[in-house]
C-alpha cells in the first residue's frame, strides 16, 4: 500500500532538486544567450537599451518556469494520483506552491545571465576585422 | 511593453507615416573625432586600434576607411556609433559629445545611427520585415513600423519579400535586408562594415549602387569600412589607416584620378 508521507529525507530530496533545477535553468539560458550574442549585440547596436535586453533574457526564464513549473507539478500530481489514488487536498496546495516557487527560482535564476548580458564583446562579436 | 523613443523629436517632427531625422545641427559637422584612442590588450602586449585620430566628417559625404586587415577601421566604426567607449579623445556629433552619453541617452544616440555589418547580422527566426523593424520593436514612435519597413524592403528592391527568413536569401539580399534595417530610424549616419566583404563582384557594385542612391536620397553621411580599393574609389573623401593611426585624407570629390585612389586605397601597411 502507498501513502503520502512526507519524511526528513524528502526535503532534503527536494531542496537538491530545487537547487539543481536553479543550476539548470541558469545554464540552460547562459548557453541560449551565448549563442545568440551577435543577434543581442546587433540589437544593442541598433539602440536597444540595456533594461529592454534584461527585460528580454528574464520573460524569457520566466516563460521556461511557468511551462515547466506547471508542467512538472502537474505530472507529480499525475504520478502521485496512479500510485495513491486519493490524494490529500494538501498536496495540491503543495504542487501549486511548488510550481510558484519554480517560476519564482527561475525568475532569479535568468538574473545572473541577464546580468551578465552587460559584459557582452558586442565590438568583437561585430567586428569582422 | 513599449517605451517612448527619446531620440524622436516631438516637435517640427516626422511627416506622417514616417520616422524623423535625428540628424546633426544644421551647419555643423556630421561627426567630428578629436583625439580618440583606444588599444587592445592582449596577453600584456596592448595593441593600438585608434592612436589620437581627429578628423571631421562633413554632412551628406561618403567616406571610405581603407586599410589592412587590423589597421582600426572597424573599431573606428565603432567608436563613432558608440558600440564601444574610447580610451581617450572626444566624440561629438551634432552638438552632442557622444563619448560622454550614457544609459537611455546613449541608446537614443544609437538609435540616430544606421549600421551594416558584412556578416549581415540579421536575426535569423524572424522574417525579412521583422528584421527591418527590429530596431523600434521596444518603442513607440508614432508611425506605422510595418508600413515603414515595407517601404524600405521596396526601397532596396525586395519588395514581396516581407515573409521570407534570411535563410530563404542570397547573401546580397540578406545585406539588403540589412541596409533596409539600418534605415528604419532615418539615421543621419550609416556605418557600414565591409559591406560588401562576402560578396560576388557584381553584388557588391549593387550595393554600393544602393548605398550611393539612398545617401543621396535621405541626405546621409556614410562611412564604408573597405579594403577594397575599386570601392574606395568611388567615395567623395578617402581616409587611410595603418596601425589605427590616419595616413591619407585625400577628398576626391574635385576631379581626384581614379586609378591614384585605387593605388592609395591598395597600398599595404
Amino acid at each position: 500500500m502507498v501513502t503520502v508521507q512526507v519524511r526528513g529525507v524528502d526535503y532534503i530530496a527536494v531542496t537538491a532538486t530545487v537547487i539543481l533545477g536553479v543550476l539548470a535553468v541558469a545554464d540552460a539560458l547562459l548557453i541560449s544567450i551565448t549563442e545568440r550574442a551577435p543577434e543581442l549585440a546587433t540589437l544593442r547596436a541598433f539602440g536597444w537599451p540595456e533594461r529592454t535586453l534584461r527585460r528580454l533574457v528574464i520573460t524569457e526564464g520566466a516563460l521556461t518556469g511557468i511551462v515547466g513549473s506547471v508542467s512538472g507539478a502537474a505530472l507529480g500530481l499525475a504520478g502521485a494520483a496512479v500510485f495513491a489514488r486519493q490524494l490529500p487536498p494538501l498536496l495540491f496546495a503543495a504542487a501549486a506552491t511548488a510550481a510558484a516557487g519554480g517560476v519564482l527560482v527561475t525568475c532569479a535564476a535568468a538574473l545572473l545571465p541577464a546580468h551578465l548580458l552587460r559584459r557582452l564583446p558586442a565590438a568583437q562579436l561585430l567586428a569582422q576585422e | 511593453m513599449t517605451d517612448t523613443d527619446p531620440a524622436r523629436p516631438a516637435a517640427g517632427g516626422p511627416a506622417a507615416g514616417s520616422p524623423a531625422t535625428g540628424g546633426p545641427a544644421a551647419d555643423g559637422p556630421a561627426i567630428e573625432l578629436r583625439g580618440v584612442s583606444k588599444q587592445y590588450g592582449t596577453c600584456g602586449q596592448p595593441v593600438t586600434a585608434a592612436g589620437d585620430v581627429s578628423f571631421t566628417l562633413q554632412p551628406g559625404g561618403l567616406i571610405a576607411l581603407t586599410g589592412t586587415s587590423g589597421s582600426g577601421k572597424s573599431t573606428l566604426l565603432h567608436l563613432i556609433g558608440a558600440i564601444e567607449r574610447p580610451d581617450s579623445g572626444t566624440i561629438i556629433s551634432g552638438g552632442t559629445e557622444v563619448t560622454a552619453l550614457r544609459g537611455a541617452a546613449l541608446a537614443a544616440y544609437r538609435r540616430t545611427v544606421g549600421f551594416v555589418f558584412q556578416r549581415y547580422n540579421l536575426l535569423p527566426a524572424l522574417t525579412a520585415l521583422d528584421n527591418v523593424i527590429a530596431p523600434v520593436l521596444p518603442y513607440r514612435t508614432g508611425w506605422d513600423k510595418p508600413g515603414r519597413g515595407r517601404e524600405l524592403l521596396e526601397a532596396v528592391g525586395l519588395g514581396g519579400r516581407e515573409r521570407s527568413l534570411p535563410s530563404r536569401m542570397s547573401g546580397g539580399e540578406q545585406q539588403r535586408v540589412a541596409i533596409a534595417r539600418a534605415l528604419i530610424n532615418t539615421p543621419h549616419l550609416l556605418l557600414a562594415d565591409e559591406p560588401t566583404g562576402n560578396l560576388d563582384s557584381h553584388t557588391a557594385t549593387a550595393i554600393l549602387d544602393l548605398l550611393a542612391r539612398l545617401r543621396r536620397e535621405n541626405q546621409m553621411t556614410v562611412v564604408i569600412a573597405t579594403h577594397d580599393p575599386q570601392i574606395a574609389a568611388r567615395c567623395d573623401r578617402l581616409i587611410r589607416l595603418r596601425d589605427g593611426t590616419v595616413v591619407d585624407d585625400i577628398e576626391l570629390a574635385d576631379g581626384y584620378p581614379a586609378d591614384e585612389t585605387i593605388r592609395r586605397a591598395g597600398q599595404l601597411g
